[in-house]
């Protein structure tokens, strides 16, 4: 049985549809990072498994409890991080936040360590209207840690932080991870998925269009590689040429084989220095899967059909 | 994570928050003002324009200064919760939100009676109104019917409205004509059917029932009635529009 089970999950806002029936299941620690564009559905799903909204359709268990009704003993191995509004009260000091709040729960996090690991022990005895957005933020982090969580739903936790910010979170969420605390996270951020994120949901009008590892997902996506070197004699194989994008003695050549392709240029006796092969980027496969999925959805095999006859 | 220990008790909890809500509520410069520093306002305006009919004016002002708690405090509270994202924070904690609610309630209601109190003693120590601790007693039923009819409408309206802003409309919008349309009625300035209205409205009736346990007066059973008619209609709706998700 998995921490999270979602089986055709629908919701309905009116006439308009926000998710199209998505199924998905999480087991304990695991990683995952949903991703799509605006409106796709993520904050849907999370409000649904947080138990803010009620599906239209289809059903979802959290730690074993049906949504929307999550007893409080459920609640108290969760974690939440919003995406917009902060839900803190803006007329207590960091210290008292998390004296309240901690008061919900059996076993607290104690507060000093809490504020120590998100750098916000000199902010302690500051008002939370007073904190900067990026203070108010890890404040977010710290009462959604606070009552131990085995499972923590971060909503775009590091939208609009600045560099640093968004790397000691980036720490933290790995930290818990390693722990053992699985999560679900959505994000922009494809730096952020691919950094913090085993598996990737990739949401798209309300339809869960992949569901695997980034690196599945990549190569799912069906885009080449890219072969660079620097050429010292001889030319290219025609079949090659046509692919190649020469600049000066510079070549880059995209390739869905690059071993293939590397054996033959090397077998048709052109010399090779300074040789690379970059793999496509999961911004770019995130791109093609979403443009394939306005088409057809894609199966495990699918191949970019721009390149699939090269 | 030790699974072992029991989330605290609903009783445990509602204490605490309560503690919590009734600091967050001080806290807050305007509710506090309008709650304790704007009614005995009101009341010493009024008492230069009333000349002898203190204890009316006292009486009315101190249904006004439970109104700034219960009614005002309770909508705008629960609405300002909402449109911050307090509300929804909350239903994310193990924390029952019916115990959050009754907290707030519970908190307001403490603060109203606290309200209520120093515009008597105003009108008492202030004004020259002869009060004792008999009249104090007598004041109980007024008071938990007050309580009850303006809380339960606050959080209807609290639970309606989905900005703080919206609820400072509405609580403006229904608060003063409530407590001013009795008054502009007793003086004759109303037609005769805006005057048959005005005598259905609440603050009025408690109003009568803080009036007659300051006199002494044995309690009139119409004002009571009228406040458990609005008082039951007022958590009749609460409950329902408090039984889906705020």
């Amino acid at each position: 049985m998995g921490i999270l089970e979602v089986s055709d999950l629908r919701k309905q806002y009116g006439s308009i549809p926000a998710l199209k029936g998505i199924s998905f299941t999480v087991g304990v620690a695991e990683r995952v990072v949903v991703l799509g564009p605006n409106g796709s559905g993520k904050t849907t799903t999370l409000d649904i498994l947080g138990g803010f909204l009620r599906p239209t359709a289809g059903w979802a268990r959290v730690l074993g409890a049906y949504v929307p009704h999550l007893p409080p003993g459920v609640r108290r191995q969760m974690g939440f991080v919003f995406q917009d509004k902060a839900g803190l009260y803006p007329e207590l000091t960091v210290r008292e936040t998390l004296e309240l709040f901690g008061g919900y729960y059996p076993d607290p996090l104690p507060a000093p360590e809490l504020l120590e690991k998100l750098g916000l022990a000199d902010r302690r005895d500051r008002w939370v209207r007073n904190l900067s957005g990026g203070e108010r933020r890890r404040l977010e982090l710290a009462v959604a840690l606070l009552g131990r969580p085995r499972l923590i739903f971060l909503d775009e936790p590091t939208a609009s932080l600045d560099p640093e910010a968004r790397l000691l979170i980036w720490a933290l969420i790995e930290e818990l991870a390693d722990r053992g605390v699985t999560f679900v996270l959505t994000t922009h951020n494809l730096e952020e998925a691919r950094r913090l994120g085993r598996r990737v949901l990739l949401l798209r009008g309300g339809e869960l269009i992949f569901d695997g590892s980034p690196q599945t997902m990549i190569a799912q996506a069906g885009l080449p590689y890219q072969i660079s070197f620097r050429r010292t004699e001889a030319t290219l194989p025609p079949a090659l040429a046509v692919r190649a994008r020469v600049e000066g003695d510079r070549v880059t050549l995209p390739s869905l084989r690059p071993d293939e392709d590397l054996m033959a240029l090397r077998g048709s006796g052109v010399g090779l220095e300074e040789v690379s092969i970059q793999p496509p980027t999961l911004e770019e496969a995130y791109l093609a899967l979403l443009k394939g999925a306005s088409h057809e959805h894609h199966s495990p095999n699918a191949v970019a059909p721009s390149l699939a006859g090269q | 994570m030790n699974i072992t220990r029991q989330t605290p008790s609903p009783l445990r909890l509602l204490a605490s928050e309560t503690g919590w809500q009734t600091r967050l509520y001080l806290r807050d410069r305007a509710a506090t003002f309008f709650t304790f520093a704007f009614p005995p306002l009101v009341l010493l305006f009024w008492s230069r324009q009333s000349g002898p009919d203190v204890l009316s004016a006292t009486a009315l002002v101190a249904a006004l200064a439970l109104a700034m708690a219960a009614y005002a405090g309770l909508a705008m509270g629960i609405a300002s919760a909402r449109e911050v994202g307090l509300l929804k924070r909350l239903r994310s904690t193990p924390l029952p939100m019916v115990v959050h609610i009754a907290a707030r309630v519970a908190a307001c209601a403490l603060l109203g009676t606290l309200a209520l109190a120093l515009t008597l003693g105003l009108g008492a120590f202030g004004l020259g109104l002869p009060l004792g601790l008999a009249n104090f007693a007598g004041l109980l039923p007024g008071l938990v019917l007050g309580f009850a009819v303006l809380g339960s409408w606050g959080l209807v309206v609290g639970s309606l409205v989905r900005t703080a802003s919206a609820a400072s409309y509405l609580v403006n919008a229904t608060l003063f004509p409530l407590f001013l349309l009795p008054v502009a009625a007793q003086r004759g300035m109303l037609p005769e059917w805006a005057a048959a209205l005005a005598s259905l409205l609440p603050i009025q009736h408690l109003g009568l029932l803080i009036q007659a346990a300051l006199k002494g007066d044995g309690i009139g059973l119409y004002p009571l009635l009228v406040l458990l008619g609005w008082a039951v209609l007022g958590a009749v709706i609460a409950a329902r529009r408090l039984s889906r998700p705020l």
